[in-house]
């Protein structure tokens, strides 16, 4: 019976491991075509609501990922802080957003202080799981629980989206890109754009 | 002055093969245990190691502990079509004459519900259990959040040699 149940739910993995993975690949195909990114309605590191309005004007960098997160978004972070440093007076026509898809463990306080070991110029957004949910389908970005009880973990879309400054879709970049990788990635989407 | 300088870089290159520090334990050699610093409150975090395998029989990672966490767990970490997915590894074999690296975006030692951050220069000691060397204490030196492990150059050179970012397995 147990193995049943799981066999059962192993084939039920595959197969949402399976649909993650296409909408991924076919996100890649369609973002051309497709609006990816839009209007989005969060809470921000101080509690108060944020909207794409705050983020009109520069070239905003979106990360989605969680603050039990032990190598990828770290990396991440680290990777935009020293990215800010390189693009030098560029720079102020960018905004990193981190955006947290565990709102669970991630309240406008943890984002805060986890936030405080990069540059200040990223900004973390959180909110309900609603809303949450609704800007990840909005930029597209896929994510899942994985685990259960306290230390469960989260699968999720290594994928930056980059939004020009009318926040309409500009590119996209990998978060797992070198610093060197994705400075120059960034300087082009945003020679394009302009 | 001079003799005094000439004396200190004797004494640093005396020093450097520490500091990429070795273990052996039995056919083992346990290769630079080191870890991520965390961000502040952060409650998880991740420690790698290069375990070699000298001997002519394979052994078995079967788990970890460490004091500075509430759970200790080997997890892999993948790439999967552009999304990060993370599970407990299971055993992990290491090959008669082989090498298994624990090495950022693959195979970590995980640490859920941190007591205290990771602070770059801090050690801290973490146990590794195989199946046939038994248990072997590792002492962790916690590197910048940048960190990637290497010892020849800044975060920059991250990834040139870093293949497809599993935890690699290979012979030697």
């Amino acid at each position: 019976m147990n193995r049943r149940v799981l066999l059962v739910s192993g084939l039920a993995l595959v197969a949402a491991a399976g649909i993650g993975a296409s909408y991924i690949l076919n996100d890649r195909k369609m973002t051309e075509t497709l609006a990816v990114g839009g209007p989005f309605r969060l809470t921000g590191t101080d509690g108060q609501e944020v909207t794409e309005a705050a983020l009109k004007g520069k070239y905003s960098v979106f990360f989605f990922g969680f603050t039990f997160c032990p190598d990828a978004c770290p990396t991440a972070l680290n990777t935009f802080t020293l990215m800010l440093q390189k693009l030098g007076p560029a720079a102020d026509m960018v905004q990193p957003v981190f955006v947290s898809i565990d709102p669970e463990r991630d309240t406008p306080e943890a984002m805060k202080a986890y936030l405080e070991s990069f540059d200040p110029r990223i900004i973390g957004l959180t909110g309900s799981p609603e809303a949450v949910a609704e800007t990840a389908r909005i930029f597209r970005v896929y994510y899942k629980k994985s685990g259960e009880g306290e230390y469960y973990l989260m699968d999720h879309s290594t994928a930056i989206i980059v939004m020009d400054p009318d926040f309409h879709y500009a590119g996209v970049m990998n978060g797992a890109m070198p610093v060197d990788e994705m400075t120059a990635r960034l300087q082009e989407i945003m020679q394009k754009g302009s | 002055m001079r003799k005094f300088i000439l004396a200190l870089l004797a004494t640093l290159a005396l020093a450097l093969p520490a500091a990429a520090h070795e273990q052996k334990h039995g056919d083992l050699l346990l290769h630079h245990a080191w870890a991520r610093a965390t961000p502040a409150g952060a409650k998880a975090g991740a420690a790698y190691v290069r375990i070699e395998n000298h001997g002519d029989n394979a052994d078995t990672l079967t788990g970890a502990a460490a004091g500075i966490a509430a759970m200790v767990e080997i997890h892999r970490m993948s790439d999967e079509n552009g999304t990060m997915v993370m599970a407990p590894a299971g055993p992990i074999e290491i090959p008669a004459h082989g090498t298994v690296e624990l090495k950022p975006h693959g195979l970590h030692i995980m640490f859920m519900g941190l007591k205290q951050p990771l602070k770059e220069g801090d050690t801290f000691p973490v146990t590794l259990t195989f199946a046939k060397a038994g248990p072997v204490e590792l002492q962790v030196v916690v590197e910048a959040i940048g960190g990637t492990g290497s010892h020849d150059g800044d975060q920059d050179d991250e990834g040139h040699d870093e293949g497809n970012g599993e935890g690699e397995e290979h012979s030697h």
